[in-house]
């Protein structure tokens, strides 16, 4: 995926914990590990709304895109 | 996600599968040992049948052993009329059968008794397939990789079993019409392929392909965030 999750720069910006984020924007943990560890498919905007009003970020701070992470195999349907 | 409840259906037929599949192990086992027994011990009133699959030894009916087999028959003979509606002749089509007969120990009995065997092991593989797709759905998981593979091996096995057993027929209907004679009537060879049993297995292939889709989609649901 040519899509990468900077969730972990921000949460040590910010000093939270995956934990304390989750109790936050009532996500669980171990979907927000599945963002973090970018295994995610695909982010709903009320999860990036939750983000981004907690971490106090926009979206550009949280999403980056790296071509060359590009597989190639992936389409939009 | 958890789709069932305990005393749902599916609960219900998890347990009648493990029940039927007891039955048909227990029935494979005893009759894959008397066959094996039959073949150096002196068991009498041994008696096969080949389709539907069946067995059983009942000594005091029968002192020989018996087979029976699928047939079809030709009336050469006799007039079938109806005047009442001005028809003068009409024909009888597609006579099946059973025929059953003495047997001894030899080639056909031991063929006979692989494709009784054959059959029961296929009925075996078949319910404890869909005994592991209906864990699946009871665990809430019922579009898991592996149940679209199942089905789809399910429809294969269907189709290709249907084959296998109008070559069975078509064969034993040629045993019939080559070795035994009747007054009034003869033996003939027709395969019997029932196209609605492959029209079936053709159905369930659709309904794995649709599997797949769905565990794509469930695939991405479960890694949107």
């Amino acid at each position: 995926m040519a899509i990468r999750v900077k969730l972990d720069h921000v949460l040590l910006d910010r000093r939270l914990t995956l934990t304390e984020l989750a109790d936050r924007i009532g996500i669980t943990i171990a979907n927000l590990s599945v963002l973090k560890t970018n295994k995610a498919r695909a982010i709903r905007f009320s999860t990036l709304d939750a983000l981004c009003r907690e971490l106090k970020c926009q979206p550009s701070d949280l999403l980056e895109w790296s071509p060359e992470e590009t597989d190639g195999g992936s389409s939009v349907s | 996600m958890n789709v069932t409840r305990p005393q749902s259906p599916v609960s219900f037929l998890i347990i009648l599968l493990h029940v039927v599949r007891a039955a048909v192990a227990i029935v494979l086992v005893v009759a894959a040992a008397v066959v094996v027994l039959a073949w150096f011990a002196d068991i009498r009133g041994l008696e096969l049948t080949v389709l539907p699959p069946s067995f059983g030894v009942s000594p005091e009916a029968h002192n020989n052993w018996t087979l029976t087999i699928p047939v079809s028959v030709a009336i050469d003979e006799g007039r079938i009329a109806a005047p009442s509606i001005g028809i003068e002749r009409a024909d009888l089509h597609d006579l099946r059968g059973s025929l059953r007969f003495p047997l001894q120990r030899g080639r056909v009995f031991i063929l006979n008794s692989l494709v009784l065997i054959l059959v029961m092991g296929v009925g075996l593989w078949l319910i404890t397939e869909l005994q592991r797709i209906l864990r699946t759905v009871r665990d809430g998981k019922p579009f898991a990789p592996s149940n679209a593979t199942r089905v789809r091996r399910i429809a294969w096995v269907l189709i290709a079993g249907e084959f296998v057993r109008a070559a069975i027929v078509y064969l034993e209907n040629s045993y019939a019409a080559s070795h035994f004679t009747a007054e009034g009537f003869r033996f003939t060879a027709s395969p019997d392929l029932s196209v609605g049993a492959i029209v079936e297995g053709l159905i369930i292939l659709v309904i794995a392909e649709v599997f797949r889709a769905g565990t794509r989609l469930d695939e991405d649901q479960s890694l949107t965030v």
